[in-house]
């Protein structure tokens, strides 16, 4: 492997600095810097006025976003520690789907105020149980803030993901995406379990080409890729369909490779023709007595999964054929339209079929084509969302954006309470924290002073974000909470601070807040009681 | 910055605005030189050697193998641009790079980019407003004088523009013959798409004509078939009309060698059957998107018919659709035996051969269905053709656009200058700080009309001014008799005069949507403040920097 000279230095500076165990104190130091960096990084994006990240991957392909979680995924960091943060967004993305941006942040914070804490020789175990001591006060004083959230009342809860919206890049739609997550999420509860969703169950199917505004919420299936086939001039729209998912092929068996048919005889070549005609005649007849009119056959990659001949005859008796169904979609297909999945054609009855309204080749507004099923049955508990955008980033970021959407209001349906935005709830917690610390003597009061100090970068960067002066916002707030203001945050609509934070309808799930305060703390902590980092060489 | 330890290289703040803006700026002045009716073209030669000679501004960034991502985001906003309005594919490139560079000196004297960034959008938002309100002239379906102008007005900068009257026109009628009313809405819809262009060169491009029916570079399968059948009934078939062949995996052995005359023969009567099956059903015509061998052609010539192969599978659906016909896969009936049902045929008035130029085109005319249209085009080379293609493109969506919307606006600037004005005088209305903004947007908006004066080489100042003083006039008229705010350049001449009077019109929403996509490319890249470019994947140690 011959590099160039140039790398093959770097390589071996990287090399020395890694193959020796570091000295204790420098380690922590360094995993400290390389985190803080990490959340620097990221800290333009957080809020509603934060900027995007371009990042142009290895393979070229370019992407905008300002999520937090897919900003720190793309970005490929190298320093292990740094790696620590972007599994803590990550793990805020799977459980509460927002504020992957300010767990990071706030992490980064804490880890600052942890290197004031080390050099006046705090020992890191004190400063470790010092966190989780302030941690657990101020999951205490974050309940203070928190206001029930009845799911009947869908108002409160548009709001709420509108505020989750805001930061991002279809924030001008969010009056148009907001309702549509809320519809979403709420129609897939299950009454049996009320306080869990799976998002599986809704599907997000992107489709370029118009714009965020033709975003549609569909109650059934929408394929995208999948088109019924035109080859035989089949239907292209059944009304009360009966939906079949074939998991086998309507074309002729083949033969082996190396076997062959022998023909001596011109007759036999008839019969042959005949044979091939006869066998998917047969199968069908044995499909249309079942009554099915609607077939999905799923993707084969040993045998064409329909021929012309199929086609052909599927065509005549009206029998709609989409072809190319993709493994991973039929157990979404098969919750939505309450069917069973047939594996060979005895087994197909009709009770195995599902039933839809309507199912059809609608063509959107740019004259492109969807396959659209409506119309399932009232127990079914999955649905779509058709996504719309001109071009390839703005629709990979609105898919993003509504799946933090969407995300939002499931944590509404896990833990119902709603918290203000806008700074509001860090600062809140800052003050009783630092009111606490008061009460304590020793190192731990120390710790839980600093930890109420690192609360107040999510409202410091909001504000520095938003082109305000940080340090008259941070300042004037904590004043105004002081006041027991405990609402006051700093509203966007109008650049300033804002008594209410709540008026502005600056509203967001108390479980984001409460999962980034624990990830951050727990991540910290950890990176704190490190101390020796060896890297093995290979 | 090191700390972070990422792959690859990582500018922040400033350093990526000015580097994307840069970059857009790039593109923008490639096309630049190309806007307007005296606009220049460009050559282009991709890395095979093939030329193609245009001034449509998404033709030309499409070669361009751009790899600054920002400068991306501008390439896909004119590609957008063509896919939605289909013209003023340069301006919105040159109006998008404008408000970039002015966002770019605010931010650096400290405004900050969120604040640009919400005074684009008022400005936008209030600039659409304004054209709705004030701008737009409103026409009908029958309005042809209109139409034409339109069409024109898109044609001038083209390489067709001393010939426009006759490509208008041909524009206008093409999109008439194709009006159908849509299923749905009952809005008459103007498919486009189903206006079938063929390019022949030869002959000069004033020879262009417009067609009623359909036409298709193709060849009858054998020379000895009839050039020309009446009263045709079309059969469209995608079955391969050879002769007929085992599939793969059955081998035929023999040992007998009387038998190997019988399975030669069998292979013959299964084609001769399949023909006799088309030809009993009342088929003259035959179409296939497969092949026909000349043991097929010899019953068609025997039966008078008109055998077509290798026909595009998209030219067959279109036909079939016009014919009434239906495109068949197989003649396999339900009895396992073959047949033919004379209901797939579908029906037109004429069908024929005729040679334009070298080569030989088939002609389809007085279909049953629907009617369809098909322009030829002429012209002394392929890039000439070509660039017809692409400018006739142009103003057939024009005309389209200008149908569904129902209005038309100024051109020559006539519509950039008046909302400058309008904007400038809104944002003194503002006492928060998007004012600066809104103020720099509409002086984004002269950058239209000033490159429109300088690439036709008249003095754009002094152009410039004396637009302004007209709208300015107008804006501040109660009743706008004289119509100063329709007023716009004369390139040719280098005066202002009454644009709407002289017939240089454009689509409303071509402006709409323009001014639109154009904000919004920039606020994407303005919105930008960290630019990560990751190094290609290889094989690496887990290292910090």
């Amino acid at each position: 492997m011959s590099q160039p000279p140039q790398a093959s230095q770097q390589q071996s500076q990287k090399a020395n600095t890694f193959n020796k165990s570091e000295k204790t104190k420098d380690i922590r130091l360094t995993n400290i810097q390389a985190a803080k960096a990490v959340s620097d990084a990221v800290r333009t994006s957080l809020g509603p006025r934060g900027m995007d990240k371009m990042i142009q991957d290895a393979k070229g392909q370019v992407l905008i976003t300002n999520d937090g979680a897919t900003i720190l995924k793309q970005m490929d960091l190298v320093h292990p520690t740094a790696k620590m943060l972007v599994e803590i967004s990550h793990a805020q993305d799977v459980e509460a789907g927002d504020g992957t941006t300010s767990v990071v942040v706030f992490a980064g914070a804490l880890l600052k105020s942890c290197e004031v804490l080390l050099e006046k020789g705090i020992h890191p175990t004190t400063i470790s149980e010092g966190f989780q001591f302030a941690l657990e006060n101020a999951l205490e004083a974050l309940d203070e803030l928190k206001k029930p959230v009845d799911l009947d009342n869908k108002q409160q809860l548009i709001e709420c993901v509108q505020t989750a919206l805001s930061s991002k890049v279809v924030s001008s739609n969010s009056t148009q995406l907001a309702p549509l997550a809320v519809d979403a999420v709420l129609r897939i509860v299950d009454p049996l379990k009320p306080n869990n969703v799976d998002l599986k169950d809704i599907k997000i199917v992107k489709k370029l080409g118009g714009t965020i505004d033709d975003t549609e919420l569909v109650e059934g299936i929408v394929f995208s890729n999948q088109k019924a086939s035109q080859t035989a001039g089949g239907p292209q729209k059944i009304e009360n369909a009966k939906v079949a998912l074939l998991q086998f092929c309507l074309s002729a068996p083949k033969t082996d490779v190396e076997n062959s048919i022998a023909i001596k005889d011109y007759t036999e070549m008839d019969k042959i023709l005949k044979e091939e005609r006869k066998y998917i005649i047969d199968l069908v007849k044995k499909i249309v007595a079942s009554g099915a009119n609607v077939l999905l056959i799923q993707k084969s990659i040993l045998r064409d999964a329909v021929n012309d001949l199929s086609l052909h005859f599927l065509a005549k008796k009206g029998i709609m054929v989409v072809k190319d169904i993709e493994r991973e979609d039929v157990e979404f297909i098969s919750k939505t339209l309450c069917l069973v999945p047939v594996a060979h054609i005895d087994q197909l009855t009709p009770e195995k079929l599902g039933t839809a309204g309507l199912v059809e080749t609608v063509f959107l507004n740019d004259e492109s084509k969807v396959l659209r099923i409506t119309g399932v049955p009232a127990q079914s508990k999955a649905l779509t969302i058709l996504v719309r955008g001109s071009n390839q980033l703005v629709l990979d970021e609105a898919d993003r954006s509504i799946h933090d959407a969407l995300c939002v209001v499931r944590s509404l349906v896990k833990s119902k309470g709603l918290i203000p935005g806008g700074g509001a709830p860090e600062i809140h917690l800052s003050l009783k924290l630092t009111q606490k610390a008061n009460t304590l003597t020793g190192a731990r009061s120390m710790c839980v002073r600093a930890f109420a100090e690192a609360l107040e970068v999510i409202p410091y960067t909001l504000a520095e974000n938003a082109g305000l002066n940080p340090i008259n916002v941070v300042t004037e707030l904590r004043n105004r909470h002081l006041k027991s203001q405990k609402f006051a945050g700093i509203g966007m609509k109008k650049n300033n601070i804002v008594d209410d934070i709540t008026t502005e309808q600056v509203v967001q799930p108390i479980l984001v807040t409460r999962s980034a305060l624990s990830l951050a703390t727990e991540c910290v902590r950890m990176i704190l009681k490190i101390d020796d980092l060896v890297i093995s060489a290979r | 910055m090191s700390a972070v330890g990422i792959r690859g290289e990582r500018d922040q703040g400033q350093d990526v605005r000015t580097s994307n803006v840069t970059a857009v700026m790039a593109i923008a002045n490639v096309v630049k030189t190309s806007l307007g009716p005296q606009g220049l073209d460009k050559m282009l030669v991709d890395e095979i050697g093939d030329v193609v000679i245009t001034n449509d501004g998404a033709t030309i960034l499409k070669q361009l193998e751009v790899e600054h991502p920002a400068a991306k985001v501008i390439v896909e906003l004119s590609q957008l641009q063509d896919k939605e309005v289909g013209d003023g594919t340069t301006s919105v490139v040159v109006l998008a790079a404008e408000l970039l560079k002015r966002a770019n000196e605010l931010i650096k004297i400290k405004v900050h980019p969120t604040t640009i960034i919400s005074g684009y959008k008022l400005a936008a938002r209030q600039a659409v407003k304004y054209i709705q309100s004030h701008l737009v002239h409103k026409i009908t379906e029958d309005d042809t004088e209109i139409l034409i102008n339109a069409a024109k007005t898109s044609m001038n900068s083209k390489v067709i523009g001393p010939e426009s009257h006759i490509f208008a026109k041909l524009a206008v009628d093409a999109v008439r013959l194709v009006k159908t009313q849509g299923a749905i809405s009952g809005k008459p819809k103007y498919p486009i798409q189903s206006i079938n262009i063929v390019k022949s060169h030869g002959q000069s491009s004033n020879q262009s004509e417009l067609v009623k029916g359909y036409v298709i570079q193709l060849q009858r399968a054998s020379q000895q078939m009839v050039t020309k059948v009446k009263n045709a009934k079309v059969a469209c078939l995608d079955i391969n009309l050879n002769k007929f062949k085992m599939q793969m995996g059955v081998q035929i052995l023999v040992d007998d060698p009387n038998n190997l005359e019988k399975i030669r023969k069998k292979e013959m009567d299964v084609l001769k059957e399949r023909i006799q099956l088309l030809l009993s059903a009342g088929a003259n015509v035959i179409l296939t998107s497969k092949g026909m061998d000349d043991l097929a052609n010899k019953y068609l010539v025997e039966a008078g018919a008109i055998g077509l192969r290798r026909v595009p599978k998209d030219h067959l659906r279109r036909i079939a659709k016009a014919t009434g016909a239906k495109v068949i896969t197989t003649f396999a009936n339900e009895e396992t035996g073959e047949s033919f049902d004379a209901s797939s045929l579908g029906e037109a008035e004429e069908v024929y051969e005729e040679a334009i130029g070298d080569n030989d085109y088939i002609f389809f005319k007085g279909m049953k269905r629907e009617q369809s249209a098909s322009i030829i085009l002429r012209g002394a080379n392929e890039l000439m053709t070509d660039e017809i293609e692409r400018s006739i493109h142009d103003s057939l969506c024009v005309v389209k656009r200008t149908l569904e919307s129902g209005s038309v606006v100024a051109g020559g600037g006539a519509v950039e200058m008046a909302l400058s004005i309008y904007l400038d005088d809104y944002s003194r209305t503002l006492d928060t700080t998007e004012q600066i903004a809104v103020a720099e947007f509409a002086e984004a908006l002269t950058a239209i009309p000033k490159i429109l004066a300088t690439n036709a080489a008249k003095d754009s100042i002094d152009l410039i001014s004396k637009l302004r003083v007209l709208h300015s006039k107008s804006q501040q008229l109660q009743v706008d008799e004289k119509g100063f705010k329709y007023s716009g350049l004369d390139l040719i001449k280098g005066e202002v005069r009454h644009n709407l009077r002289h017939g240089v019109l454009e689509p409303t929403v071509s402006k709409v949507k323009s001014l639109k996509f154009a904000t919004e490319a920039a606020i994407t890249i303005l919105r930008i403040d960290d630019m990560i470019k990751l190094e290609p994947k290889k094989e690496q140690m887990p290292g910090r920097h």
